[in-house]
């Protein structure tokens, strides 16, 4: 099967996409993605406005009109939300199969 | 009053423990061109870092700097198209340690920086090609000088005949002809330094 060349996405992506599920601006990403994974994402400025530029190029993610201008907010696109569904499959499919795996083998994890 | 100085570094890590050292010493970063100009302050140590990226417009710009600025970091010097941004945490911020939060991203402000640089060099090359290929320019005045002067007979002519066609065309010999080639010539062994430099710079960041 032909899998798209973008996965997996990297963990920064992953949350970025995920916490964009909702309207944010960029300090609120951060903000969220901490939350969400437990305090062990935290992103930096520099690797956000980053990522955010590629997750704009890739149409991922699009920016929606807001009032401030030094705080442009941003949504998750059709294709962003594709893609992140996409990487959650393969996921549950790695760890489907690592606990066949450790089961076969009596192991508990 | 201000203190100027004048350095250069291996990578953008060196260059930022420079800058925390000095910090210790009163020195705070105003400004950087070719230079570097400090102004006197207290002698509380700072947290230098510093990110590289040119912006196509001033709200990319704006955005930019409102995020850094959110999320702790002050802004000291750098400009829309200057490439490099140095910025200071604020006090009392000992969440942030660094602007960048995987190893990739830190390393990609130097292939940026090599990629700009050698955008200007494309650049510089297509005008040299096309020049050449009109005939404007004659690349083997690398060598024979005398080449980059197109007036007809210029060289059999002598005295004040000679003097007279000689400055008048001197300025577009060296303005079309002979600077371009020189600054292609320069540009190469500059960017060949900015490779090495990204090279050793990515090597520090892994």
């Amino acid at each position: 099967m032909n899998r798209d060349k973008n996965l997996p996405l990297t963990e920064t992506v992953y949350y970025i996409l995920l916490s964009l599920l909702e309207p944010l601006h960029g300090y609120m990403i951060m903000q969220k993605v901490e939350e969400e994974s437990g305090g062990q994402v935290r992103l930096a400025a520099g690797t956000l406005y980053g990522a955010i530029e590629n997750l704009l190029k890739s149409k991922y993610i699009q920016p929606i009109p807001s009032d401030d201008k030094r705080r442009k907010v941003y949504e998750i696109t059709e294709k962003g939300r594709e893609i992140l569904l996409m990487d959650m499959r393969r996921m549950e499919h790695m760890i489907a199969v690592t606990k066949q795996s450790f089961e076969k083998g009596g192991e508990k994890q | 009053m201000n203190v100027i100085k004048f350095k250069l570094f291996k990578s953008y890590l060196q260059e930022e423990q420079w800058l925390n050292q000095l910090s210790k010493t009163g020195l705070e970063l105003v400004k950087k061109g070719l230079f570097y100009t400090f102004k006197k302050g207290s002698k509380q140590p700072l947290i230098y870092a510093i990110d590289y990226r040119i912006f196509k417009n001033k709200a990319d710009y704006e955005e930019y700097l409102g995020l850094f600025h959110d999320s702790g970091w002050k802004h000291m010097t750098g400009s829309i198209r200057s490439g490099e941004h140095y910025f200071t945490a604020f006090q009392g911020q000992e969440k942030v340690v660094s602007i960048f939060s995987d190893r990739d991203s830190s390393a990609m402000r130097y292939k940026k920086k090599a990629v700009n640089s050698f955008q200007g060099f494309l650049t510089l090359l297509c005008y040299l090609l096309v020049a050449h290929s009109l005939k404007i320019i004659d690349l083997r005045m690398m060598i024979q000088p005398e080449r980059a002067f197109l007036t007809p007979g210029l060289w059999e002519r002598s005295g004040e005949v000679f003097w007279k066609a000689f400055y008048f065309e001197l300025p577009f010999a060296l303005i079309f002809r002979m600077i371009p080639v020189v600054l292609f010539v320069g540009y190469l062994i500059l960017l060949m330094i900015y490779w090495f430099w990204s090279v050793y710079g990515i090597k520090q960041e892994q």
